[in-house]
């Protein structure tokens, strides 16, 4: 969509939102728009000020007053309401909701259904009846609404809680306590940010692999140097100073799977499609794991220890076969 | 007057503001004369180019300019149908406006392909909220911040945005694919059915008109733009019973051509749990007394199909086994061994 389209957009919405608002705040306006309050103030009332309507008389134009950091809308009597939902924007907000911690157990389920039945008969083009069944997302399981509703009780009343782990990299399904700061969806994937008591650090969990999550009853104040936004990144993994760099190379069909996955930066790709990766891990095994997948097209090619991990797994690995017969 | 002419954004904006205001039918003369974008020098027909280019447009991002025809005095024009136009009064509650701020949240936080439009929607509906700033501060705290990997171009928008409006409108859509194991991408013309979207990715669930069979497609892996038919009459009529979180359930090897048979495997009492709670559709699962448990699904004997199954198998290496079929599990084995000599 080209910018003047997408500019107008979000100022039809905005002017009937501003004037059923006299004295919204920049700060909230930006929360709305994902901009600072600094740049709201810079940008909002000089744009407004261009809108009229003939004869453009004085008080044809749309009229913007500011007092500090407080805004007030006049003369914009025509734009009372938004426009309807189109049907990208109904189709977005089925899929948001739909793919909300699942229904069983999580706090917000009959809220989803309440917005679901107003968003239906607001829209009344028959919009969301179109969509309902033919627009959705991945449902997580029971267990994992239980789980993330539990974890949202912990985080709002600063709860630790002790969860049973299953931590992929070591293979070790274990118990830890953990004082929960914040609660992320990543591409549709649960983790929790949260200082871990046994390792007394900062760490991610995927609540997917907690088996259980049980309040203590011990409260906890949050740091006040918590940053979500540090996880704002397309991996979770900190480096330290102990990790090490494996290297594997891929066929061709491995290096655009790959790619998919988000390795780009990583991958050095020659002429042919195949492609040379670099991961830098602190357990050999975590790139095991990611190389297996990939089956007879992809080799970890050093250092030796990586070498010798691969050996390990893939001799573990015909031993389970050999144990487990039909 | 006739003035110099303006920003797009200034004229489009003018525009819908006077067909607003005017609450009826304005003809095209008044608008070449009025509306500041449309009182310039230029011609006569590059001005009535630009107000159908601007009509399209605005169509397209659904705010409905319409025309009448001539009534019995003669008068026609152009006018924005009210009703159709305004987003209709949404009654919330305080828990429903909680919800939306939340999802406001992740919406900001995020910038995969649906964010863009989640947050053009969620603007709208917040008129209607009684949520204002202390208390959206406050349900921040219990905020699931959403943090995509922000690789999704304008042209994957573009075509959600299509095909959307083809799936509502029941229009064939077609498109150049490249599947995963592929050179070369292929056109593909397809009844889109649903839309699903599933680990941060979206998928196109449709008839395949070459194949004459349900698949799905991976919208990333769509190069160039979506072509959908036109006209409004429905092209096709996807099946009563459809449902696209079913087949976001489905994994991508059911979609195979081939005889199905079912397989069996089993997983060690440390991941038996997980497996367990992300069964997807058609599958099946029973724990023993250990802990372990076995797999029930369904495989296609096609090297494609074996082959995603092992990769799903990776994730549990070490701790997982197939027991049937014996081809799968005869190639199972020998991936592994073939594997291991590699590494001396």
């Amino acid at each position: 969509m080209a910018l003047p389209l997408a500019k107008l957009r979000i100022y039809l919405s905005l002017i009937p939102l501003l004037r059923s608002r006299p004295g919204i705040t920049f700060k909230e306006i930006g929360d709305h728009l994902g901009m600072s309050a600094q740049a709201v103030a810079r940008e909002i009332p000089e744009a407004l000020m261009l809108c009229g309507v003939p004869p453009y008389m004085p008080h044809d134009y749309i009229a913007c007053f500011t007092e500090g950091d407080r805004v007030t809308l006049r003369f914009a009597d025509h734009f009372k309401r938004p426009a309807r939902l189109t049907l990208g924007e109904a189709a977005a907000m089925l899929i948001a909701l739909r793919s909300m911690p699942p229904a069983r157990g999580a706090p917000q389920a009959p809220a989803v259904a309440g917005l679901m039945l107003k968003l239906e008969r607001a829209l009344g083009t028959g919009a969301v009846k179109k969509l309902v069944r033919r627009i959705g997302a991945r449902r997580g399981s029971g267990a994992l609404g239980q789980r993330l509703a539990t974890l949202q009780t912990a985080l709002e009343q600063g709860q630790e809680v002790e969860i049973e782990y299953y931590t992929a990299r070591r293979r070790v399904l274990s118990k830890r306590r953990l004082r929960p700061y914040a609660l992320l969806d990543r591409l549709g994937r649960y983790y929790v940010i949260g200082r871990d008591s046994q390792r007394g650090k900062e760490l991610s969990f995927r609540v997917d692999r907690m088996r259980s999550v049980t309040p203590t009853g011990k409260t906890f104040e949050k740091p006040k140097s918590f940053n979500p936004q540090r996880y704002r990144k397309p991996d979770l993994y900190r480096p330290s100073s102990s990790d090490i760099a494996v290297k594997a190379k891929l066929s061709p069909d491995a290096a655009r799977f790959a790619q998919e996955g988000g390795f780009a930066s990583d991958i050095k790709q020659k002429a042919s499609g195949a492609a040379e990766v670099t991961v830098r891990t602190d357990v050999a095994r975590w790139i095991v794991d990611w190389a297996l997948q990939f089956g007879m097209q992809a080799e970890v090619t050093g250092p030796k220890s990586a070498r010798e991990e691969m050996k390990g797994v893939l001799d573990d690995w015909q031993a389970f076969y050999d144990a487990h017969k039909r | 007057m006739i003035v110099d002419p303006v920003q797009k954004f200034e004229r489009l904006m003018n525009l819908v503001a006077f067909l607003l205001a005017s609450g009826e039918p304005v003809p095209f003369s008044s608008i070449r004369k009025q509306v500041v974008g449309y009182n310039d020098y230029a011609r006569e027909d590059a001005v009535e180019k630009r107000f159908d280019r601007d009509k399209k447009e605005l169509r397209e991002i659904g705010i409905p300019v319409e025309y009448t025809p001539a009534d019995e005095q003669g008068r026609d024009g152009y006018f924005i149908p009210l009703d159709q136009y305004f987003h209709h009064e949404l009654d919330l509650a305080p828990d429903e406006a909680a919800l939306l701020v939340m999802l406001a949240n992740a919406a900001r936080a995020g910038n995969d392909a649906i964010h863009a439009n989640l947050r053009s929607a969620l603007l709208k509906m917040a008129i209607d909220s009684p949520v204002q700033d202390e208390l959206a501060e406050a349900i921040g705290k219990r905020h699931v911040h959403a943090f995509a990997r922000g690789r999704r171009d304008r042209a994957q928008l573009d075509n959600l945005d299509k095909l959307v409006a083809a799936i509502a409108a029941r229009k064939g859509a077609r498109f150049k694919y490249r599947p995963l194991n592929s050179k070369r991408a292929v056109e593909r013309r397809v009844h889109p059915y649903g839309l699903g979207y599933r680990e941060g990715e979206w998928y196109l669930v449709g008839e395949d008109q070459e194949r004459e069979d349900l698949r799905q497609f991976k919208l990333s892996r769509i190069q160039g733009a979506v072509v959908v038919k036109r006209g409004k009459k429905p092209e096709f009529a996807e099946p009563a019973d459809f449902d696209i979180e079913e087949h976001m359930e489905r994994p991508p090897w059911a979609y195979q051509d081939g005889k199905a048979e079912w397989a069996e495997i089993m997983f060690h009492a440390d991941v038996a749990w997980i497996v367990e709670e992300n069964l997807e559709r058609g599958q099946e699962f029973k724990t023993r007394k250990d802990g372990s448990g076995v797999l029930r699904l369904q495989v296609h004997r096609s090297d494609d199909a074996h082959k995603r199954l092992l990769t799903f198998l990776a994730g549990y290496s070490g701790q997982c086994a197939v027991l049937k079929p014996a081809w799968l599990r005869r190639q199972a084995i020998a991936d592994l061994k073939e594997l291991r000599a590699r590494y001396g």
